[in-house]
């Protein structure tokens, strides 16, 4: 029978392989076409996908941009606190 | 200052009367003091303003985001700063140009020099919307000075959104 400690350590690393999601919050300071802009180059997405994704932050309020694993959630996360957007990572809901 | 343009060669170019050099330079400058001041951990800092340029990075536990924060905030204000001394840079290496109502400058960005600015136009506009209220609580400033803050913060929306139609127009994406 396992012992509690290591039923803890297996719990955490199930719980780390589980994707995070980046996501951007709306707010009202920032131009859309900043937001759109930035969506562009850092992500790299094509002006359409970047439109699409501002405009999904603007009207429903947030929107995820990135799905992954925690660490490159939170580099996403601190680009993003670079550009000045609102960003935060959470765990993926299933 | 009209709006940005692009020259034949795809260089990004903008005019700025004297006083608008000097209004946005000081502002750059108290950017820089205020980022020095943040990094140095001096405690009179206005919240508000922190939590906006340096926001949570997990909206549902205050303990990580400050960790994170603790984690990320010099290398945020190193970049910050850096960009705020390219606006500078750009301001001293603007040519001039002689009209009958005064010298302006004339600013050309490239795409690295306009990054720079997109950053910190960004930086000044959430510092100025913090001050007014827009997005938080309660505006710091009030009166006529509430309106001088409204109008540069206009200013520095106008001057970003141009901006970002130029670079728009040099990667050929149509708005």
């Amino acid at each position: 029978m396992p012992q509690v400690d290591e039923l803890r350590d297996l719990d955490e690393q199930l719980t780390l392989g589980e994707p995070w999601n980046t996501v951007v919050w709306d707010d009202p300071i920032n131009l859309m076409t900043y937001v759109a802009w930035v969506f562009r180059s850092y992500f790299g997405f094509a002006q359409a996908r970047a439109e699409e994704l501002m405009m999904q932050v603007h009207t429903h309020g947030r929107a995820t941009v990135a799905t992954g694993t925690r660490e490159e959630m939170e580099r996403h996360v601190v680009a993003m606190h670079g550009y000045g957007l609102l960003a935060s990572l959470s765990r993926s809901e299933r | 200052m009209r709006a940005f343009g692009v020259a034949s060669g795809g260089e990004i170019l903008a005019e700025f009367e004297s006083q608008e050099v000097m209004m946005f330079t000081d502002l750059v400058q108290q950017i820089i003091a205020l980022l020095v001041r943040v990094k140095e951990g001096e405690a009179d800092i206005d919240g508000a303003v922190l939590t906006r340029l340096f926001p949570d990075a997990y909206t549902d536990d205050a303990e990580a985001s400050d960790e994170f924060r603790r984690f990320t905030i010099d290398d945020l204000i190193d970049r910050k700063i850096e960009n705020a001394q390219g606006v500078l840079e750009s301001f001293d290496k603007a040519g001039v140009r002689a009209t009958a109502d005064g010298d302006v400058a004339l600013v050309r960005l490239d795409r690295e020099f306009s990054m720079y600015w997109l950053g910190t136009l960004t930086d000044l506009r959430l510092v100025l919307a913090t001050n007014l209220g827009i997005g938080s609580e309660a505006p710091t400033v009030e009166g006529t000075d509430n309106e001088y803050v409204q109008s540069l913060y206009e200013w520095f929306g106008f001057t970003q959104g141009s901006l970002i139609e130029a670079l728009e127009e040099v990667e050929g994406i149509s708005g």
